[in-house]
């Protein structure tokens, strides 16, 4: 499946946003969405979602309008933005299973897939556990668990390895990786730095000044600001951005 | 695949509901604090029908309930960050408000019909009373059916339309138990007319009341969309 965003318009009052953004997710391929904070990664999570209607432009899934009100194509998208927030009285087990309920009728499936789920993100040992007993890291696994649901065949995360252990962010890539080339889903990962997203995705995003960029690979990217491969990827990305916005 | 219902919504309300221990006790102590006031208010005055005092509990618990879940709806799910994960599951907004409404209906006419088996005990128990006629009769009977029932949806619709745009939830607690009060006015003398009036009035007051349940319900509708929750989204 894939997830298209053509010619999106958004403002907050006087401020342009995202100004003429198209982009494309595709199926098995993982994306990287980059930019500094406020640069509008999040509002452009939003508009592929359909939760944030753009002012112009147009959302498609598989070449065909998307809306908040298709509610039957709108299950195939999981998402995770900004914060997570989860039932912290309720499991880990019994958080996924509220939010996997809506993507399948039987419970017994929804049990099934709960389970493959929990051992996916390495959740098994707390599924029994109260979420607001969880660390930062469990809790970060299980938003992004919810958001691969049942149906999901595009993914959008909004810097859903931030602010996590080394070895926790290695596995959630990991999990991630597969995910994406076992089941064919499309995946965009948004993250405010290049370190996250290295050799994780196939094509690149660059979001400055309310304009995107593409880029095929961090090679092109070192090209384009003459940066050795010996050159520290945060070093890379401030340039990078001070070329795209001729600062 | 097929359509996804609101049970699941449900279900997940009641389970939280379970767990919500604080809110149980507060249901309990309101119940009892409040009775035993209202039966030591009248027992001085020598009435002969305390039938009214159990309508006004009946209206009390319906209000209430219903004020009080309804504001915590979504208020709660968006401080707790878990109202764009559920704008994002595959439900319109009209099964999200049904679902959370139902859930508010069930609960509220649950703590009614429990202030109608219970209360009837309380009242005579503190009012030193014996026949039981005196507190359950046509008056008692009228609220819980007739008056409760719309008192329920308008309280739990305007719950819901301030726990939308409410931005904490103690801006939707304040704001609806304001709303809650006046409300509880609107039904204790919505049941007292009632009570006094032909069928016919009745009827038509009844009438009255359903068609303000069903336009407050539609402004709640109307109230949970992604553009309202996104423009007050929780701390």
């Amino acid at each position: 499946m894939t997830l298209e965003l053509r010619d999106i318009f958004v403002s907050f009052g006087t401020r342009e946003v995202l100004a003429g953004v198209s982009c494309i997710f595709e199926s098995r391929e993982i994306t990287g969405l980059i930019g500094n904070n406020g640069a509008g990664k999040t509002t452009l999570l939003r508009a592929a979602t359909t939760m944030l209607p753009p002012l112009r432009g147009d959302v498609l899934l598989d070449g065909q309008t998307l809306s908040h009100t298709d509610v039957d194509r709108r299950t195939h998208i999981g998402a995770l933005i900004e914060k997570p927030g989860h039932y912290d009285e309720l499991t880990v087990s019994e958080n996924l299973a509220f939010f996997y309920s809506f993507h399948c009728a039987d419970p017994r499936v929804c049990q099934r897939e709960v389970s493959r789920s929990l051992e996916r993100f390495d959740l098994d040992v707390v599924r029994n556990e109260k979420v607001g007993q969880l660390s930062t890291g469990y809790r970060q696994r299980l938003a992004v668990a919810r958001a691969f649901h049942p149906n999901t065949q595009v993914v959008l995360l909004d810097e859903p390895i931030s602010g996590l252990d080394p070895t926790t962010r290695s596995h959630l890539k990991d999990t991630m990786r597969s995910l994406t080339k076992e089941s064919g889903v499309a995946l965009c990962l948004s993250s405010h730095g290049l370190g996250d997203l290295e050799a994780l995705c196939d094509r690149l995003y660059v979001l400055a000044g309310g304009r995107l960029f593409e880029f095929a690979s961090f090679d092109q990217i070192r090209s384009l600001v003459n940066a050795p491969t010996s050159m520290d990827l945060d070093a890379v990305y401030v340039q990078l951005i001070a070329e795209l916005t001729g600062r | 695949m097929s359509a996804p219902t609101i049970r699941p919504i449900v279900l997940h309300e009641f389970a939280l509901l379970r767990r919500n221990t604080m809110m149980w006790f507060r249901f309990a102590l309101f119940y009892f604090v409040f009775g035993a006031m209202m039966v030591r208010a009248v027992r001085t005055q020598d009435w002969e029908d305390l039938s009214i005092i159990l309508a006004g509990l009946m209206v009390l618990a319906a209000v209430g309930i219903a004020t009080t879940l309804s504001a915590e709806a979504f208020a709660q799910e968006k401080e707790r960050g878990t109202m764009e994960a559920l704008l994002l599951a595959p439900l319109s907004a009209t099964a999200l408000v049904q679902a959370k409404l139902a859930y508010v209906a069930v609960t509220a006419m649950g703590g009614v019909l429990l202030c109608l088996a219970t209360g009837p005990i309380l009242i005579l128990l503190l009012g030193n009373a014996t026949d039981i006629t005196r507190v359950l009769n046509r008056t008692a009977m009228v609220t819980a059916f007739g008056a409760c029932p719309p008192a329920i949806v308008i309280a739990g619709a305007i719950g819901t339309i301030i726990s939308c745009r409410a931005r904490s939830l103690q801006n939707a607690s304040a704001a609806t138990a304001l709303s809650g009060m006046l409300g509880m006015l609107v039904a204790i003398s919505v049941a007292f007319a009632l009570s006094t009036r032909p069928l016919a009035v009745a009827l038509l007051v009844v009438i009255a009341a359903w068609s303000v349940a069903f336009f407050t319900y539609r402004i709640a509708r109307a109230s949970v969309s992604p553009q309202v929750m996104t423009r007050t989204r929780g701390r």
